[in-house]
């Protein structure tokens, strides 16, 4: 009896099927890209394709930034708001960055990187708090804005990191196969999911999401859990978006908003269980969504499908998850009413 | 005192439209701009600035007409400018296979309709959120359009065609001025009677200001929602269409600016964002401004990355205007301190 439930208490996770098409995948991706298929050793299915070591390394340097922007895009939407900023204001952080890092130590520039993502959260605090802005739209509005600052203070060209050499041996660090900022990705990822979790930080952030009005009538501020949002998604998009530039010793204005790792991470967060009104949700499900989502586009890539399909894949991605949120929600809801009809 | 009558009943509630605020600042704007230029030397008060303003409206102005109706019933549709791009591709790839343009169009124009209809049961039946489902359909017809390059000429790139019919849409001119622009005002004029004179026109803002109550009075918001989202869909291949019978080529990167360009002129044009309030007057003289504000910049010799910058303040004043105007709408008047005296 009690084995049955713990197998229905895993099966109903919703991170539980997520994981085992991502198991099967693998094992597609080793099969496929390996070459076992034309007649390779079977051994070559762990050492070459997906499986060679630059492949999988190339796939954990990418999810570093999608990973920081998750953290932040869940916990905001847990919350009941959204912000669609995270690629510009990474971009402009790391072009904050690149800029006074060829005229002062990169510790301290660091440091005015990350002054400035607080300055945006409160610019995001400010739309939504005071003047009462859908946070949708007037994230939409600033991402605008941002992004234009990028071209208009670079000219449309990259920024060297000068000087910085500690700053781009993070970039290339490795822990055996596994890159140092990988693993810290999944240290930051360990830390908000205890947080949300275990403290009654994260309790407030979920009631604050369900029921607002509630919330407020509990005695939280829902402005100022808002407000530590903000500033908490502005600071781990530029955190990503520095741990970007580290990578490729140079910050870009344009490529972190082209390859939107803001919106691969939104559809992650939903297809791995976030509810987008708020409410529900936790990290590992997104985690698997993210490894997901990356090791699908990576899968057409070898294969040689063309770029433009993976775009389109995208959507469908993003249009299934919410699909699955859909429902999800209204088996919820069902199980609510049947409950409730009970007594 | 007839005079002050006068001044109460005839001026006041012209002075009170928003449509008056918006046509002053156009002329604000156009005299900002006149003044700006001629200090660097430019000119700006001259027939081709407003020509090419003209010009330039074309194809945004199908976007705003779509993305307002849309959202005076209260929804958004992110995906209408890659709609209109797919749309443009399709012609195009069409063109090229030795379709004749009319079927071209046609067909471009329904599978618009049919990605609109599935943006609309997304958004009306299933309840999904409609941003991000419409956020989503954006990337699926970004993809589609790579994917019908392809399969017209076997890779994916642009294309380039010449016809007569599309010619004569996107560069023939009458009167003087291109023939979009008569399009442009036709489909304005249908659309403004539409929406403020018509019964279905009385149901789309009625569903846009309280759905609830508009299911209750038995109107079917589902179906007005679902033929809006078809609606801004098939004028987003109209845009498309323009875009793409201008230069000659349907061009796989096109409109990748648009997203936001129908949604910021219905905002500034005093579309509210809630849904239920507005019309196509206000679009209109907000695509104006925008865009008089874009042509504007580039007269004056502003970088043209500053105007990436501006656009998006604009788009936040627009919405700041918005947010403030339906604020003092809800907000109860106190009484005068001289009438509780006299009442009491």
């Amino acid at each position: 009896m009690n084995r049955e439930s713990t197998f229905k208490r895993i099966m109903r996770n919703k991170a539980t099927p997520l994981l085992i098409i991502l198991i099967i995948m693998l094992i597609i991706a080793m099969i496929m890209t390996s070459g076992v298929t034309k007649g390779a050793p079977v051994s070559d299915m762990f050492t070459a394709g997906f499986m060679a070591k630059a492949n999988i390394q190339a796939q954990l340097y990418k999810m570093v930034i999608q990973i920081c922007m998750m953290c932040g895009l869940a916990c905001i939407m847990i919350t009941g708001n959204i912000d669609l900023s995270l690629a510009a204001q990474a971009t402009l952080g790391a072009l904050i960055f690149a800029n006074c890092a060829k005229v002062m130590p990169w510790g301290a520039a660091v440091l005015i990187a990350f002054i400035a993502a607080v300055v945006f959260g409160l610019i995001n605090t400010f739309m939504v708090n005071v003047l009462k802005f859908p946070s949708f739209i007037a994230t939409i509005g600033i991402s605008s804005v941002y992004g234009g600052f990028c071209n208009v203070i670079t000219g449309g060209t990259q920024v060297q990191i000068a000087g910085g050499t500690g700053f781009s041996a993070i970039g290339t660090a490795c822990i055996g196969p596994v890159p140092v900022m990988f693993i810290f990705a999944i240290v930051l990822l360990i830390i908000f999911q205890f947080v949300l979790s275990k403290t009654r930080f994260g309790r407030s952030m979920f009631m604050a999401g369900g029921n607002p009005m509630g919330a407020r009538l509990c005695g939280l501020n829902p402005d100022r859990l808002r407000m530590v949002m903000f500033i908490l998604n502005s600071v781990l998009a530029v955190l990503g978006g520095l741990l970007f530039s580290a990578q490729l010793s140079q910050a870009h204005p344009t490529s972190i908003i082209t390859s939107a790792p803001n919106m691969t991470a939104m559809s992650a967060t939903l297809l791995g269980g976030v509810a987008f009104m708020g409410g529900s949700g936790n990290l590992g499900g997104p985690l698997v969504a993210v490894i997901l989502i990356d090791v699908f586009s990576n899968i057409l890539d070898l294969l040689g499908v063309g770029s433009h399909w993976i775009i389109l894949l995208n959507g469908v991605l993003l249009l299934v998850a919410l699909v699955i949120d859909y429902v999800s929600e209204t088996r919820r809801a069902r199980a609510m009413i049947l409950a409730a009809t009970k007594d | 005192m007839e005079n002050k009558n006068f001044f109460k009943d005839r001026i006041l509630p012209i002075v009170h439209k928003k449509i008056f605020t918006l046509i002053v600042i156009l002329v604000a704007m156009v005299i900002l701009f006149t003044i700006w230029a001629a200090a660097v030397g430019k000119n700006f008060f001259a027939p081709s600035t407003f020509k090419n303003i003209l010009q330039s409206i074309i194809v945004s102005s199908f976007l705003t007409i779509g993305a307002g109706c849309l959202l005076i019933t209260g929804n958004v549709d992110l995906a209408q400018s890659m709609f209109g791009a797919l749309g443009g591709m399709i012609v195009a790839a069409c063109i090229k296979n030795t379709l004749p343009a009319g079927v071209a169009i046609i067909l471009a124009l329904v599978v618009c309709a049919i990605l609109g209809a599935v943006n609309g049961v997304m958004v009306a039946k299933l309840r999904f959120p409609a941003f991000i489902s419409t956020l989503g359909m954006s990337y699926v017809a970004r993809g589609f359009i790579y994917i019908s390059s392809e399969i017209a000429t076997g890779k994916a790139a642009n294309i380039n065609f010449n016809n007569p019919v599309t010619k004569w849409l996107g560069s023939g001119t009458f009167l003087n001025l291109p023939v979009g622009v008569y399009f442009m005002v036709v489909f304005f004029i249908i659309y403004g009677i539409l929406i403020s004179k018509t019964k279905f026109g009385k149901r789309m803002v009625m569903v846009g200001g309280n759905p609830v109550a508009a299911t209750l009075a038995g109107i079917n918001a589902n179906k007005i929602i679902i033929l809006m989202f078809i609606n801004a869909a098939v004028l987003g291949g109209v845009a498309g269409l323009f875009n793409t019978s201008r230069v000659q080529q349907g061009t796989i990167n096109a409109m990748g600016t648009a997203q936001f360009t129908g949604l910021t002129a219905a905002i500034i044009g005093g579309i509210s964002f809630g849904g239920g309030i507005g019309g196509m007057g206000g679009a209109f003289v907000g695509l104006l401004i925008l865009n008089t504000f874009q042509i504007g910049l580039s007269v004056v010799g502003i970088n043209p990355f500053w105007s990436s910058v501006l656009s998006g303040l604009l788009l936040l004043v627009a919405l700041g205007i918005d947010t403030f105007q339906m604020q003092r709408r809800f907000k109860v008047k106190k009484p005068k301190n001289d009438t509780v005296k006299e009442a009491a």
